[in-house]
């Protein structure tokens, strides 16, 4: 006897699914589509809050505000968290604003130190004046509430090991009244620490970036207002890289590549201190800080395929159920 | 070269975990291993350089050479309090582990009894009687805008959206304290609005979890097609 189909879709090996997700996926990656993502609300405000700093920034030139950046993730979420982190501090560099950048995790050092000093190198930031990496505050809460009054206190030394007082940005941004947001991406529950310290203590404005996985758990803060927004997932991060890339062609146009070395042809490469980074670029440094500018959105191409099959998966899935209980009911 | 045989190394082991899908091997458990031991490995060593060399041992050996010795003598007896743990390796002593953890809880607690209560229990019980405007979630003269402007916006994210938030908390906290036999009606009727509900819930949780997890697959696949791929091509061309 014929077997029904119905039966032979319940009856697949998971095998040949998983070689079809593959091509699936594959497809939009190496052909390099892109995604063009509308931007969601909550992106759109941390946006707009880097955007507010900035021209606060412009108007108090002598006592700007700052970003602080807490790289609360480890290297198993970075595919998805790298890029978000990526596009707020391209566009905290772009628009100079003031970054203090730590890690939350002892295993996230590394991370923290490499993404923040990539992007660094990208606008020619100078260590100590337009940005610091303070490392790893042990123990968190109590770096959190130092920031209160005065971090340099509790972290008497940067990650480098240079004197937090000798550092020009922290003798400017030194505590919560001069640091205008708090970014904490994270693909653990970091954000409620954020929420519960910096912002219920300090009232300092917290925005998220967060795995797909966590950004449910997330929303109610969002409707409390105790976050002023957030980024879930590679969809979020796709968002974000979308509006700094737009911001990005107005300031320095569409040739990035060529905005970027022109930043280290003057001969004033000796005020960027090699132990941060290497002024210049490699071929193979450049192509990768080009093709992590659209990371995300690439990404997100091949996760509208993926859900695509799945939906379609789904769809024939529940026919076939549909069918083979009306066969069974018509025995 | 180097490079290319460091990312060689990464290929290998991504290619190592995907072959979990096809079955349970050898190199899948050898990938497996030699994750967590490096993983441990680096921690330890970063610990070690990051925290206990720069934090203690610099600072102790600076206190003891200025002859600053209660600051010696306050930081020898945080490393002691410390060292109690490794007494959870004894049969006789593992109750001495109580002093350094009753420590960490104590301090952690004090520190986040009163913050906490606010920023998850207050301000999230806030949220569910007033909106981020100010207005009670409950309000009538939303419903009222619906009936003399009725377009979908104004009817789910103006009129509905306050009480169905309402609703839809009161319905699944029912469901959850009353979820052993009870005929009353309030309670019978919550169930199915409830389970609804969480359908709803888990059905935009599955959905986040489905996109986080592609989203690992991908950014493997972009380091081996995007990373790897080109610097082995360039290698190879010479």
């Amino acid at each position: 006897m014929k077997t029904p189909w119905y039966e032979k879709i319940a009856s697949v090996d998971k095998k040949i699914l998983y070689v079809i997700m593959f091509v699936v996926v594959m497809i939009p990656l190496l052909a390099k589509w892109t995604y063009n993502p509308d931007v969601m609300d909550e992106v759109q405000d941390i946006y707009d809050e880097v955007e507010e700093i900035y021209a606060y920034n412009l108007a108090n030139p002598d006592a700007p505000m700052g970003i602080l950046f807490s790289f609360d993730y480890g290297p198993s979420t970075s595919a998805e968290l790298d890029p978000m982190m990526m596009s707020v501090l391209r566009h905290a560099f772009l628009r100079k604003i003031p970054v203090v950048t730590w890690v939350a995790f002892v295993d996230s050092i590394d991370l923290g130190k490499r993404i923040t000093n990539f992007i660094a190198k990208e606008y020619g930031a100078v260590y100590g004046e337009d940005f610091v990496f303070m490392g790893y505050p042990y123990p968190m809460t109590a770096a959190v509430v130092a920031f209160g009054s005065d971090v340099r206190k509790f972290l008497v030394k940067d990650f480098y090991g240079n004197v937090s007082t000798d550092l020009p940005l922290l003798n400017k941004i030194y505590n919560y009244k001069s640091i205008g947001l708090i970014v904490t991406v994270s693909g653990t529950s970091m954000p409620r620490f954020w929420v519960t310290y910096a912002n219920t203590l300090y009232g300092k404005k917290i925005a998220t970036g967060t795995t797909a996985v966590s950004a449910a758990d997330f929303y109610p803060f969002l409707q409390t207002k105790q976050m002023i927004g957030m980024m879930g997932g590679l969809r979020g991060a796709a968002e974000y890289e979308k509006l700094v890339y737009e911001l990005e062609t107005e300031l320095i146009g569409t040739d990035t590549e060529m905005y970027m070395q022109s930043v280290y042809k003057q001969n004033t490469v000796q005020k960027w201190d090699t132990k941060v980074f290497t002024p210049g670029y490699t071929e193979e440094e450049l192509r990768e800080h080009i093709s992590t500018r659209m990371t995300a959105r690439t990404g997100m191409a091949s996760q509208a395929a993926a859900h695509f099959f799945v939906i379609f998966l789904i769809i024939l899935a529940n026919l076939g159920y549909f069918f083979k209980r009306r066969a069974e009911n018509k025995r | 070269m180097g490079t290319l045989i460091w990312m060689t190394i990464a290929l290998f082991l991504t290619l190592a975990v995907f072959s979990f899908l096809f079955r349970d091997n050898v190199l899948y458990k050898f990938a497996e291993h030699l994750f967590v031991g490096v993983s441990v490995g680096y921690t330890v060593y970063v610990s070690y350089t990051n925290l206990f060399l720069p934090r203690v041992w610099n600072p102790l050996r600076r206190a003891i050479g200025d002859g600053n010795i209660l600051l010696a003598l306050w930081l020898a007896l945080g490393v002691l309090v410390g060292i109690l743990y490794f007494s959870r390796f004894t049969q006789n002593w593992n109750w001495v582990s109580r002093y350094p953890i009753s420590i960490t809880v104590g301090y952690l607690t004090g520190y986040s009894i009163i913050p906490s209560l606010k920023a998850r229990i207050l301000s999230q019980f806030y949220g569910t009687v007033v909106d981020p405007a100010g207005d009670s979630l409950l309000n009538a003269e939303k419903i009222g805008v619906f009936f003399k402007e009725p377009t979908l916006h104004n009817f789910f994210f103006e009129a509905m959206a306050g009480p169905l938030l309402v609703f839809g908390v009161f319905v699944v906290i029912v469901y959850f304290f009353f979820s052993f036999k009870n005929t009353n009606p309030v309670v019978r009727f919550s169930r199915n609005p409830a389970l609804v509900y969480l359908m709803v819930a888990f059905g935009a949780s599955f959905g986040y979890t489905f996109m986080g997890r592609i989203s690992l697959f991908i950014g493997r696949m972009n380091f081996i097609f995007h990373e790897w791929w080109p610097i082995f091509k360039n290698m190879i061309s010479g």
